[in-house]
């Protein structure tokens, strides 16, 4: 079983969202983008659209953005976003 | 000695007050609390952009390209945007804060232009015929978004040249007990405060220099925001303990009035003891 990554969703109010997932799938302002562990070290500002958290217990949780900002080291993946248009 | 209908009435009155003080403090607290919630929730976003921000501008070479929010330029003109609160009643805080302005504008060579956040601040520096470019004011609970016409205003003076550095004034929060005047420069992003990270690796999409003209407004965006949430945390906790103190000062005014009062109730007792005393001796004298 590989290990998970370590998410956490980062915006001005506080944690959005903090816990491990499978995969995250974020809009890159180059393409959306499905980030899953072992993932290259990289830093990615985010279009608008749709960020999806993968859990290990199966479930989605959607988080609808304006834009932000991504990075991911050793399977640690940092969003930050300015606001959430929606949950 | 006042009578005591005169101390009854004094201790009623001092009572009032310390009612009064004694709700806004507790009013003052609550608000405390979530202002201070408020500035530790928005830390976490504020230190992880400027680490983004650090990491970034290690990476992209800046002597070759151009970022126009960390250009240094030639001061000619400067922006204060000083940030104090609405209303009075915070014990020193609201003096202090002014007074620091006062002292940068007055010390500085460079013109300054002052955008007031905050109705003390304006009055203050308008009584003092300083120029104010604007005056805004924030609500009691703010979102980064009640904060941006104040950020995106700062940014695009900087961009037209109206301005060449862009610094805050407002009052550092450290703890319930202690706020610091402070003046920070956010424009143009100092690249002092460098940390060595491992950026070797990493992969830049769309490329380091694209994100970091992305990044830089929304970091001076955070830093502003940041301040207005410490400046709000600021003055709920130094009104937190102003009102404390005069409700503590109602108090201890209370009991030597309260004192008092029995003393003169006492006496009157005394002279009317005397006078009966006086009287029957008088009859029993016949």
């Amino acid at each position: 079983m590989a290990e998970n990554l370590n998410v956490n969703i980062v915006s001005p109010s506080g944690e959005v969202y903090s816990g491990e997932a499978i995969s995250v799938q974020v809009p890159g302002s180059l393409g959306q983008m499905t980030i899953l562990p072992k993932h290259a070290a990289i830093l990615s500002s985010l279009s608008k659209g749709t960020i999806t958290v993968n859990t290990p217990h199966g479930e989605n949780t959607d988080f609808v953005i304006e834009s932000g900002f991504i990075e991911n080291v050793n399977d640690s993946l940092t969003i930050i976003i300015e606001n959430i248009l929606e949950n | 000695m006042p009578s005591t209908k005169e101390l009854r009435a004094r201790i009623k009155s001092v009572s009032n007050t310390a009612k009064v003080t004694g709700a806004m403090q507790l009013i003052a607290a609550s608000k405390m609390r979530r202002a201070q919630q408020n500035v530790l929730m928005g830390k976490k976003y504020a230190e992880t952009i400027q680490s983004l921000l650090s990491n970034l501008s290690s990476s992209v070479d800046l002597e070759k390209v151009n970022i126009p929010l960390l250009e240094t330029r030639e001061v000619k003109n400067k922006l204060m945007i000083l940030i104090t609160p609405d209303r009075g009643l915070a014990g020193a805080l609201v003096g202090n804060v002014n007074r620091k302005s006062l002292d940068v504008i007055q010390s500085s060579n460079e013109k300054y232009s002052v955008l007031s956040v905050g109705r003390k601040g304006f009055r203050f520096l308008n009584s003092r015929d300083q120029e104010i470019v604007d005056q805004i004011e924030v609500p009691d609970k703010p979102e980064i978004a009640d904060t941006l016409n104040i950020s995106d205003f700062a940014i695009e003076g900087f961009l037209e040249g109206k301005w060449d550095q862009v610094d805050l004034v407002y009052s550092e929060f450290i703890n319930t007990t202690s706020q610091i005047p402070k003046v920070q420069t956010v424009l143009p992003i100092s690249n002092s405060e460098e940390i060595e990270s491992s950026t070797s690796d990493y992969i830049y999409e769309p490329s380091d220099y694209e994100v970091l003209i992305e990044l830089t407004p929304k970091y001076v965006r955070s830093q502003i925001y940041q301040s207005i949430l410490e400046a709000f945390a600021s003055e709920h906790s130094a009104r937190m303990v102003a009102m404390q103190n005069a409700t503590d000062n109602a108090n201890e005014l209370i009991g030597e009035l309260t004192l008092d009062l029995n003393k003169a109730r006492q006496e009157t007792i005394t002279a009317e003891l005397l006078d009966l005393i006086g009287g029957i001796s008088a009859l029993e004298g016949k």
